[in-house]
């Protein structure tokens, strides 16, 4: 396992045309390449958001002070093991998620699942709930106007997210490189308020929940909180010079900061007996100004989190990326708003939403690790360098059988069917086991199980719509 | 490049001196009460140590281009650093503690945040280094 990912290559000349920008279905250039500080610096920004504080706050209504430790290492430990694997895979081949997906889950799926994960997980899913936590703040701020209300709130916050996000992103995302200090100091606040406001270590120790709930679920809400980051860290991690490198930033990140969140916010609310983290935070003194920040941030979240799962849906529709950020945008707002006037400003709806995720999406990060390291890497005996390096001219499946069912089987049983053990685990486990049993027993055995063969050309896994229309363009603007 | 050097130390001389002295200021508060004076020593180590492993860093660099991505990567953590300063220091959370020594790292957090943001411009165009961390 060199430092240097693709050494052996050689690369001389770059070979590949990226037509979606950002090297989204091409391998990333030699040149492109940043150190491990660099790489860890984009993580803990894409981690440092109110999202984490929330979920820290979440666990404060469940969990005891020794309790919620626990949960929040556990948590992080198995996203940060999954991280690590993702993250080194995506050094190893600089290809995107959906890219590397291509090989588990053969093209179409890869996209498939891809906009399963990024597209409607965060383009929607995180979208709608981040709106409405949104309202949520706005209500916070002044409970008794009725604009402020978390229904009505969550409409104008999100109209106005969007409409953002369709302006342009590059001028927000400046402002999240700005903000990591910020959201670091004010969970160190939460963490010494909450002491302060709960008597005192010994005191803090031994304040009961407003509520209880078994380890494992707040285990998996905390999987939940960031496994599509997680699963999706070759997106950042194909730009480090170091494989290693890229892995271990992100499981320093995960074991260290993130946990540091979850305590720091889960221990206000804890000794706050249940009260949200944005109410508590103005309570304490924080100031309006921090607030507004936070709000902010929540902003800037949301506006990423619209443009990735636009990103996503443009690989496969053939709609401007403007076009899509406006429909998610319209989507996760009606979603939103439908949370707000139902449930409020209770936490539940965040809560189930974080269980499902931790627990479904697993699945898929136990089917890329299946393939990348067991069947490519131990059983196949190719090097990791070359298990998932696109070349011109590779013929890949269209669809890969195994992939798509080791998921959908794992994710199905460890969410809705087994109730024992950490759900998280389960169904990663389970769709681990079974893609290395059924990958290897079928190929041993001969039977074919992938349908139909894509060539890879120097546009990478472009979809040939996509190469036309680009072409086209391409050709209107040099005539 | 010369120029862009000697200003870039300067920045970072400044941080770890003024860090400093924030962080004993910190460390005063905390005597009086540990609540607030945790988040105030976070805020100084925040600026503290990324400036000074920075400086040992770009010691050893020479080259503008690479000089310029390592400068700016530690520039972003004072500067930063420096905003959070600028929106907590004034807070009723710390001014009841030390409502003098709170005012007096507000206006050194806003000297980390607009010097840094400015020099930050200043060996980007010099060096081509990218502005984003």
């Amino acid at each position: 396992m060199g430092d240097s990912p693709l050494a052996s290559s050689g690369e001389s000349k770059y070979e590949w045309v990226d037509i979606y920008g950002d090297y989204t279905l091409v391998p990333v250039p030699e040149t492109a390449l940043r150190t491990t500080t660099a790489i860890f610096f984009v993580f803990t920004g894409v981690l440092a958001c109110i999202a984490a504080l929330w979920g820290g706050a979440a666990l404060g209504t469940q969990y005891t002070l020794a309790d919620m430790v626990w949960v929040a290492i556990i948590g992080c430990l198995i996203q940060g093991v999954i991280g690590f694997l993702t993250a080194y895979m995506g050094a190893s081949s600089r290809l995107s998620t959906y890219a590397c997906m291509t090989w588990p889950y053969g093209r179409f799926g890869a996209f498939l699942w891809g906009l399963a994960l990024a597209g409607i997980t965060c383009g929607l899913g995180w979208y709608a709930v981040e709106t409405w936590l949104f309202g949520v703040m706005m209500h916070d701020l002044m409970p008794n106007n009725p604009i402020m209300s978390v229904g009505v709130a969550s409409i104008w916050g999100g109209l106005m997210m969007m409409i953002t996000a369709a302006i342009g992103i590059a001028g927000i995302a400046f402002l999240s490189y700005l903000t990591v200090p910020f959201w670091i100091i004010l969970a160190g606040i939460s963490f010494a308020a909450g002491v302060m406001v709960g008597g005192g270590w010994e005191k803090v120790l031994a304040v009961q929940p407003v509520r209880s709930a078994p380890w494992e679920i707040g285990v998996a809400q905390v999987v939940g909180l960031y496994i599509a980051g997680s699963t999706i860290t070759p997106d950042v991690a194909r730009f480090a010079k170091s494989r290693v490198g890229a892995g271990l930033a992100w499981f320093v990140q995960v074991i260290i900061i993130e946990v540091y969140f979850l305590v720091g916010a889960g221990v206000l609310t804890l000794a706050m007996g249940g009260a949200r983290i944005t109410e508590a935070l103005l309570a304490i003194g924080v100031g309006l100004g921090a607030y507004l920040l936070a709000v902010l941030g929540q902003w800037t979240t949301n506006d990423n989190n619209l443009y990735s799962g636009a990103l996503n849906w443009a690989l496969i529709v053939p709609l401007s990326r403007r076009a899509l950020v406006i429909i998610q945008g319209l989507i996760g707002t009606a979603i939103a708003a439908y949370v707000g006037f139902v449930a409020g400003a209770s936490l539940d709806p965040y809560i189930a939403f974080l269980t499902i995720l931790g627990s479904f999406v697993p699945a898929v990060s136990g089917t890329l690790i299946a393939d990348f390291y067991v069947y490519r890497g131990l059983y196949k005996k190719t090097p990791l360098a070359e298990a998932y390096r696109l070349k011109i001219g590779d013929k890949l499946p269209e669809v890969n059988l195994i992939g798509w069912i080791s998921t959908a089987i794992g994710g199905v049983l460890g969410t809705w069917v087994i109730t024992v053990g950490i759900p998280s685990l389960n169904s990663f486990l389970i769709s681990f086991i079974l893609y290395c049993v059924l990958a290897i027993l079928l190929d041993k055995a001969g039977v074919k199980y992938t349908i139909g063969k894509f060539e890879v050309t120097k546009y990478g896994l472009s979809p040939s719509w996509a190469v036309k229309r680009w072409l086209a363009r391409a050709g209107k603007a040099s005539g | 490049m010369q120029g862009i050097k000697r200003h870039v130390y300067a920045y970072l001389l400044v941080c770890i001196v003024t860090a400093l002295v924030g962080l004993v200021l910190g460390v005063m508060a905390w005597y009086v009460s540990p609540y607030a004076g945790f988040p105030w020593i976070l805020t100084a180590l925040l600026a503290l140590l990324p400036s000074l492993v920075g400086t040992i860093r770009l010691r050893a660099l020479h080259e503008p281009y690479k000089f310029g991505v390592t400068a700016i990567q530690t520039i972003w953590w004072a500067a930063s650093s420096g905003f959070a300063g600028v929106l907590f220091f004034p807070a009723d959370y710390f001014t009841k503690v030390a409502g003098a020594e709170s005012t007096a790292m507000a206006v050194v957090s806003a000297i980390w945040l607009i010097w840094g943001l400015y020099l930050i411009y200043a060996v980007h165009r010099e060096t081509k280094a990218p502005l984003a961390p």
